[in-house]
């Protein structure tokens, strides 16, 4: 036991290095909120300038010229009423991974993108919404493998995001996707739903 | 003639860096990042599921698809042919595991099982048919029956056995 209580109090130790790297003291937020720990996790978000879960923070130029309201908190992470987590690609990329309906139409196809913020809105009407960096197209006359596999949700699109950003809603996302690099320029891109958009104008046995 | 041997080091590697390298959403189940070397264990089920409709048709359409060069042209037609095969399993599977059932899927799931299944042993000459190939045929009435497998699949009595054999025991049967 005192061997168990030296060690977990030299990991806490090493946690909070003053000198320790923005990821570490993400995780000492994480490590303190779950085991508890003398400092509060608020004081410590307070005192701390790097992201925290959620909290108001200066705008970022390139959002700034998408949303009117400046009073805004950008957050690390979103839990939908289903349960369903989305983070911004900073704090975790494969949750960041959606496919969405461009403007929310849903008779189109969805496209994939990457969150890189969540806003939300606070007041008594709070809103959430992603700022999302769409998946180029993939390089002219490059081969899509997967093409010929017409049941399998796999597709080939460039390994480059869209410098711009989209406005997003919840409701306007389709499912979650994965996503592993060919090669340089090419990623593939697999939808994870396990619904399907065609199942719209068909017959659903349940 | 011996039969050939498909998943040879660099395919397995291919796999490994698949399921090293995706990046997935946190609630997709995770799978052994050493997977075929001894060290992995066993495979669980739901483990099993996430590769065969995920991490292996991403690794095997990348190593054997479209655009890859393998040496000669019979080499070249010769893996597509066991790619596209894998493939129809693959899709077999990935239709089955959808939450929502139609005719339409109920059809393409029994085209490609049965397309599978004929080409086992053309393809792979040395394996032996089995009950499961035959039951996998009848898994379309069943989801004509009873709609999506979530609804019907044994992965809760998995989940019980699991939580039946890590109990602490003395190897006597209980009274």
């Amino acid at each position: 036991m005192a061997a168990t209580f030296t060690r977990a109090a030299r990991l806490r130790q090493w946690l909070g290095r003053p000198d320790s790297d923005p990821f570490l003291k993400e995780c000492k937020w994480v490590f303190d909120k779950a085991f508890g720990s003398g400092q509060s996790v608020d004081e410590h978000v307070s005192s701390n300038n790097e992201p925290a879960h959620c909290r108001t923070q200066s705008i970022p130029p390139k959002l700034a010229s998408l949303i009117n309201d400046t009073r805004v908190h950008l957050a690390a992470r979103y839990k939908d009423e289903e349960g369903i987590i989305y983070s911004r690609a900073a704090t975790h990329v494969g949750n960041s991974l959606i496919m969405f309906y461009p403007d929310g139409n849903f008779k189109h196809t969805p496209v994939p993108g990457s969150i890189q913020y969540i806003i939300e809105t606070p007041g008594k009407s709070s809103t959430v919404r992603f700022a999302v960096s769409c998946q180029l197209p993939a390089p002219p006359n490059s081969i899509d493998p997967f093409l010929p596999y017409v049941d399998f949700p796999g597709k080939i699109f460039s390994t480059e995001l869209s410098p711009t950003l989209k406005i997003v809603q919840p409701d306007w996302v389709f499912a979650h996707y994965a996503r592993w690099n060919i090669d340089a320029e090419r990623a593939v891109v697999l939808t994870l739903s396990q619904v399907s958009q065609d199942t719209r104008s068909q017959n659903i046995f349940v | 003639m011996p039969q050939r041997k498909y998943g040879t080091p660099a395919v397995m590697e291919r796999i490994r860096e698949v399921i090293r390298d995706m990046d997935t959403p946190s609630w997709l189940r995770s799978v052994p990042r050493n997977f075929g070397l001894a060290a992995a264990g066993s495979i669980k089920a739901d483990e099993w599921r996430a590769l065969a409709t995920v991490y292996l048709p991403v690794a095997l359409v990348s190593i054997w698809g479209e655009g890859t060069n393998h040496g000669s042209k019979e080499n070249e037609a010769s893996l597509r042919q066991v790619l596209d095969h894998t493939m129809d399993l693959v899709c077999a599977i990935s239709l089955a595991c959808m939450n929502t059932m139609t005719p339409i899927r109920v059809a393409s799931y029994r085209r490609y099982i049965l397309s599978w299944v004929s080409k086992v042993r053309v393809l792979h000459p040395k394996s032996k048919l089995s009950l499961n190939y035959h039951m996998a045929i009848h898994i379309c009435d069943f989801l004509q029956l009873y709609g999506p497998v979530r609804s019907w699949w044994c992965f809760p009595f998995e989940r019980l056995i699991g939580y039946l054999q890590r109990l602490p025991h003395n190897h006597k049967a209980g009274v």
